[in-house]
């Protein structure tokens, strides 16, 4: 007779949500910081260029491109307040690469032990049920399709926005709730290419915690 | 307070906690070194860097500590000890640690980690000898004690990631903190 008594893999340790919470603030105020000091020593390599035509060989040395209308003479841009959307695009940007990369890794988690998923929409589904329940312990709230490619994943109580502050528009990058929000895009962005999918994962926090995904396969 | 006493706390607070997969927070500290390290030109200052997120964390931190641990005011350097390695080790990442190796002047002690969840999933190449994966942790309770006015040094001496037997933090009382001093990280 076969013994019945089959260990079950255990399930998941668990910890307390807070410290990761924190520590998610952290990794994106570190991206946040680390993009914009990048972008000023790149305007003040310009701008020492402009005005020492001698030292235009060390400013480009960097070999980054500078981004088109960031150092266009606001030599106030310090001050955080005087933000340009590109800087602040840039970090979103930045910070959905974040996402991007860990959502490439959970996915790989998440789909070790299932079989592979073919169809488009069940790997739409897959991101709304598997991958929110890893992530927030709920699944998404509703998921919209036009049957062309695009989607629209809605959560009304996004868990990583919950304890976020009402920041004005002139709030550092890392502290506006589009922050978190840019990480997730990266982190859905990522789980589809994992998936086989590329797509361009958009975002819109009408009021947060309620926020909206709108993801678009190229047919 | 006893031992005892202390595990119960720590089993009470960890089970109000919110509570979040222990694997998608190795995996999010994971890919935070990673970037780290790409950042970064030398190890050292990866070590430095996640030293002073852990500092940020835990002077974050200790508010919710102190709110939902239901722990009072500490005796002695010894009861903190206690108290990091059985109530708030457990209460945030559910795991606890032993409290040995204390010196004569009761001052200094090695916190034995049983078990560490950001080190799931990861292997230590040769090259990264340098590199202290855990120090976020270091971090996390130098700012949480020095909000509660206890400066102390904490460091990683012994790491499984690096082929030791066991996983081991140091932990040295250096002063009481008067009400005002300056917050070094702002």
């Amino acid at each position: 007779m076969v013994d019945e008594t089959v260990t079950l893999p255990q399930p998941p340790a668990e910890v307390a949500e807070s410290p990761f919470i924190l520590l998610c603030n952290e990794w994106i105020r570190y991206t946040s910081e680390a993009f914009m000091a990048r972008q000023q020593q790149q305007q003040q390599q310009q701008t020492d260029s402009k005005s020492n035509p001698g030292a235009a060989a060390d400013g480009t040395t960097d070999g980054r491109p500078v981004a088109a209308g960031a150092g266009e003479g606001s030599s106030s841009s310090s001050s955080p307040s005087s933000l340009s959307s590109a800087d602040v695009d840039g970090v979103m940007v930045a910070l959905e690469e974040m996402g991007f990369m860990l959502g490439g890794k959970i996915v790989e988690r998440l789909t070790a032990s299932r079989s592979r998923l073919q169809d488009e929409k069940d790997i739409v589904k897959f991101i709304c049920k598997d991958l929110w329940n890893y992530l927030f312990h709920k699944q998404a709230d509703r998921l919209q399709t036009n049957r062309r490619g695009g989607y629209v994943i809605q959560d009304n109580t996004l868990r990583w926005l919950r304890h976020m502050p009402p920041m004005p528009d002139t709030a550092p990058p890392h502290k506006r709730p589009m922050a978190p929000v840019s990480v997730i895009c990266g982190i859905i962005r990522g789980a589809l290419t994992h998936l086989g999918l590329s797509a361009s994962v958009s975002a819109s926090v009408a009021e947060p915690p309620c926020c909206s995904f709108s993801i678009k396969i190229p047919s | 307070m006893s031992r005892q006493h202390y595990l119960k706390a720590g089993e009470v607070a960890f089970s109000k906690m919110d509570k979040v997969s222990a694997e998608l927070l190795a995996l999010t500290y994971g890919s935070l070194v990673t970037q780290l390290l790409k950042d970064k030109e030398e190890i050292e200052s990866v070590n430095v860097q996640l030293e002073k997120m852990g500092y940020n964390i835990g002077i974050r931190l200790v508010d919710e500590f102190l709110a939902k641990s239901g722990i009072g005011p500490c005796q002695d350097f010894r009861d903190t000890a206690e108290v990091i390695a059985k109530v708030a080790l457990k209460m945030f990442l559910n795991v606890t640690a032993d409290v040995t190796g204390w010196n004569s002047d009761l001052t200094a002690c090695t916190l034995v980690l049983h078990d560490n969840p950001l080190n799931e999933f990861v292997e230590l190449p040769a090259s990264m000898a340098g590199l202290k994966y855990g120090e976020l942790i270091c971090g996390v309770i130098r700012g949480g004690l020095e909000q509660v006015h206890m400066r102390v040094s904490c460091t990683f001496v012994k790491d499984v990631l690096k082929g030791d037997d066991t996983s081991e933090i140091a932990l040295e009382f250096k002063e009481i903190l008067k009400e005002e001093f300056v917050d070094e990280d702002e």
